[in-house]
């Protein structure tokens, strides 16, 4: 990441991406569209740069089971220009791989 | 050595320089002070352009200029459809650059210049477009039902237009018939992938006013034409120039954006600017081709006559309409009755929008779409009722004593003899040994099969009465004062080899070497006027108008001999180079010294004006329909899907050949992308209309390592024209695929797969191959 600021109702970020041979910076908008502390969060994210667009609705839902919180995740990304055509089949793995990423690092926050 | 008209195999007076890496291809260019431009393109098939942010382009040192739809149509008109003629046709707006929407992935948003190529590619990154996606239509099918996303809020739906024709009586045929098959078939859509792709240079000179323009076109003088009339300009002050063009296929057969846009940008700038479209831009915005859902019926009698056919043709246009658009699908109905005497045709073709780049003119141009859906579905009723698909087609084909004959759709075919072309195929193929073998290898598990394509096209575009641009073409033959020839022709060839044809059929008919004739195309300001190279018209029309403008020429060159012999005109025979009183072989006059007399002026018949220039414009009577058989063997593993093209043969006839070398070269390089569109090429869209073969990583172009050697021979039936030629530049595309697609089917018969869907990758074949 190489910047991240808060908005209004969420945040706006950029990346440094890297999907087959599609390099470079893309800008990220995310908007938090339900919060449900404990509970529930659907955001939506629309992103673009390498010549390709990004959009995103994803949402987390919290279970209690016993001691442990399970999340649940789900993800409807629509990929446009450039990384649709040469990443489309890497994109499904990549974004599995940052959000277990992100989850990884929530978890270890949390377990501080 | 004096130059034959016909049937010589003349090496090509282009190669020299081109194989030497000595031609001027338009990236070759660079101009004093010269830009350069980039393109950003939508990531979106469908989306509202809310903002475009340019704040940072511009802060950055390397930016010289930007362009956004909304600058741009305040100077530009909608770029153009030529081919109008249908009712009811709807035409929406088609700026260069979007102001409102974007419609395609693809579509240019903002144009920026910089001071080097990779510069200003750069900076696009640094371009912010604020879009609001909008739900895209990828499926024509779907595009056409109602509350499909509108693509133009103008327009009522996306149907551009419905067009019908019924011919005959098709209920009754089809009441009397013994046997109904019905189809439906897919044409895909295809990138016609060009080597060269498409660049621009525009230069403005403000003081004149005149604004030239480089771009590797197939048709400069309608180029021309377009972008005076889209900026207001008169053509006087528009230059066009072709320089070595890199092949086209038709993809270059148009008026696009980008020469729009770099016109506004030099005009505004008043330095010259250049682009030059990378591959993935080629993939996404020059026109694709085919692209057709076609439903088919045909009634058959037992005894394999075909009575009647019923055609549903969809057609996807795209977004826009470039230059032909509508007209495509309009071909396929029209040819659809191809060699076979069907007088009970019913079609209906809906041409819809979706949010694609625009189909177009791609070698073939409907016609092997036609082609496909005849000579598929005659292969089926062949099969339903146990015939042989040869005998079936024998059964059909119009005979050689009904030409010219009028089709059923309303065209005139010109000459054929269809019969011959396909007993020519089946002898060098080994068709009955091979059907005796077949039966063999089958019960051994190897699946072998035969396919058929006897094909018609339509070729030579004019009459001017049948074609949106004129159907005519122009010529002009100079003698220097040295002798030396120069003929300046209106076509516009881009890889054919028609400097050399043309050579050819000037010398020949001056009677000199084809080392003394030099061809000059590709320039406006040069050529006085021209409709330009497609179509396969450019030797049936541009080669007639060079010969016919040679004629010219000559009379008053016997006029100027006579003068010179102190002889009587009448009295001049001119053979072999030489004007010559038959019994006085003395007394003769090569074409070289009547060129000498003709510019010294001291010996030309009183009040004859000096020079020696003759001037042509060739208007056909007709268009030209080429035909011929191709048959394919190939065997399809069962276990991997994978099919391989054992044998190959072609007979073409394209009526008396030129340089049969050329031709040869126009029957391998058409096969090529025939079998192409059989086993390998296809552009996938998914549901959102996003392209997803948008690098030649995806997108599957056969190389060297995939094309099978074939076998060639030729009939000869002479157009009723004036050199007899026919065309043939587009022959082999239009008549393989089907042979290749009927094979496959042929030799899946035994476990009865159909295929409905091109390509016939190993994938689609293995799974129609377990769908059961």
């Amino acid at each position: 990441m190489e910047e991240f600021n808060p908005t209004a109702d969420g945040f706006r970020a950029k990346f440094k991406v890297g999907v087959s041979f599609v390099k470079g910076t893309v800008q990220v908008d995310v908007k938090y569209v339900e919060k449900r502390p404990e509970e529930y969060a659907k955001i939506s994210a629309h992103g673009s740069g390498v010549q390709s667009s990004l959009d995103v609705e994803m949402s987390f839902q919290l279970e209690d089971v016993g001691a442990e919180t399970n999340v649940k995740w789900e993800a409807d990304a629509k990929v446009g220009g450039m990384l649709a055509g040469v990443g489309s089949r890497l994109v499904e793995s990549a974004a599995k791989k940052n959000v277990e990423q992100l989850l990884q690092a929530v978890r270890g926050r949390l377990e501080v | 050595m004096l130059s034959k008209m016909f049937g010589v195999s003349l090496r090509r007076k282009e190669d020299p320089r081109l194989i030497t890496g000595k031609g001027t291809y338009i990236d070759d260019i660079k101009l004093p002070g010269m830009l350069y431009a980039a393109i950003l393109r939508s990531t979106y098939a469908h989306a509202r352009i809310r903002a475009i942010n340019l704040e940072r382009v511009k802060r950055d040192p390397r930016f010289v200029a930007a362009i956004t739809g909304q600058d741009l149509v305040k100077k530009c008109k909608s770029l153009p459809v030529i081919w109008t003629n249908i009712a009811g046709l709807k035409i929406p707006v088609h700026n260069p650059i979007p102001t409102d929407k974007v419609r395609y992935v693809g579509e240019p948003v903002v144009a920026v210049v910089a001071t080097d190529r990779y510069c200003a590619r750069d900076l696009l990154d640094m371009v912010e477009v604020d879009y609001e996606p909008l739900p895209a239509v990828s499926d024509p099918e779907k595009g056409m039902e109602k509350g499909s996303p509108a693509i133009h809020e103008e327009l009522d739906d996306n149907i551009a237009y419905s067009w019908s024709q019924e011919v005959g009586d098709v209920e009754k045929a089809f009441s009397e018939a013994d046997v109904v098959v019905t189809a439906r078939f897919v044409n895909q859509r295809l990138a016609p992938i060009a080597i060269e792709p498409r660049g621009v240079i525009a230069q403005y000179e403000g003081a004149t006013g005149q604004l030239t323009l480089w771009s590797s076109t197939q048709i400069p003088h309608i180029v021309r034409s377009h972008i005076a009339r889209m900026f207001d300009m008169s053509e006087i002050t528009v230059r066009v120039i072709a320089p070595e063009v890199g092949g086209a296929f038709g993809s270059k057969l148009n008026v696009y954006a980008e020469e729009a846009i770099l016109s506004a940008l030099a005009m505004e700038i008043g330095r010259p600017v250049k682009w030059i479209e990378e591959r993935r831009e080629n993939l996404l915005s020059t026109i694709h081709g085919r692209d057709q859902v076609d439903y088919i019926e045909a009634a058959a009698k037992k005894d394999g006559t075909i009575v009647g056919l019923k055609a549903k043709i969809i057609s996807d246009l795209g977004a826009y309409h470039h230059l032909h658009t509508p007209g495509m699908a309009i071909l396929t109905a029209l040819m659809l009755p191809g060699v076979y005497r069907i007088r009970n045709i019913r079609s209906q073709v809906h041409g819809v929008f979706t949010n694609k780049m625009s189909t177009d003119a791609y070698r073939g141009a409907g016609r092997p779409e036609a082609t496909y859906l005849i000579e598929r579905i005659v292969d089926r009723v062949a099969r339903k009722l146990n015939m042989d698909p040869a005998e079936v087609r024998r059964r059909n084909f119009i005979p050689p004593n009904e030409f010219p004959y009028q089709t059923a759709t309303g065209l005139t075919y010109d000459s054929g003899e269809y019969a011959r072309a396909l007993a020519r195929a089946l002898k060098m193929v080994d068709y009955q040994g091979w059907r005796e073998k077949q039966k063999q290898l089958w019960k051994e598990g190897k699946y072998v099969g035969l396919g058929l394509s006897t094909y018609v096209e339509i070729c030579g575009m004019g009459p001017s009465s049948s074609m949106p641009a004129g159907g005519w073409e122009s010529a002009i033959v100079r003698l220097e004062p040295d002798g030396k020839i120069l003929l300046l022709t209106g076509s516009s060839p881009h890889g054919q080899g028609e400097e050399t044809t043309f050579a050819q059929l000037v010398a020949s008919e001056l009677g000199v070497s084809e080392e003394d004739v030099a061809v000059v195309h590709g320039d406006t300001l040069v050529v006085p006027a021209g409709i330009g190279t497609f179509g396969s018209r450019t030797t049936v029309v541009g080669g007639t108008a060079a010969v016919l403008a040679c004629r010219k020429l000559k009379e008053k060159a016997q006029a100027i001999a006579a003068n010179v012999l102190k002889t009587d005109a009448s009295r001049l025979v001119f053979r072999d180079g030489k004007f010559f009183v038959p019994d006085q072989p003395d007394k003769s006059l090569t074409v070289k010294d009547v060129s000498r007399e003709a510019h010294l002026a001291r010996n030309i018949p009183k009040g004859m004006e000096p020079g020696l220039v003759g001037v042509a414009y060739y208007e056909p009577e007709n268009f030209t329909y080429p035909f011929g058989a191709h048959i394919a063997l190939v065997e399809v593993d069962r276990e991997t899907g994978e099919v391989k093209i054992r044998k190959y043969v072609a007979v073409d006839d394209c009526g008396p050949v030129i340089n049969p070398m050329l031709v040869e070269g126009q029957i391998h390089g058409g096969f090529a992308q025939g079998m192409a569109q059989a086993l390998y090429e296809e552009l996938i869209f998914d549901e959102n209309a996003q392209l997803l073969t948008s690098t030649l990583m995806e997108y599957y172009v056969p190389t060297a390592c995939e094309v099978p050697p074939i076998e060639t021979d030729r009939t000869e039936t002479p157009a009723p024209n004036e050199l007899g030629v026919k065309g043939v530049g587009e022959a082999s595309t239009i008549g393989s695929t089907p042979a290749i697609i009927n094979a496959i089917e042929d030799a899946l018969s035994p476990l009865s797969v159909e295929i409905d869907q091109m390509p016939a990758k190993p994938e689609r074949v293995w799974r129609s191959l377990h769908r059961k």
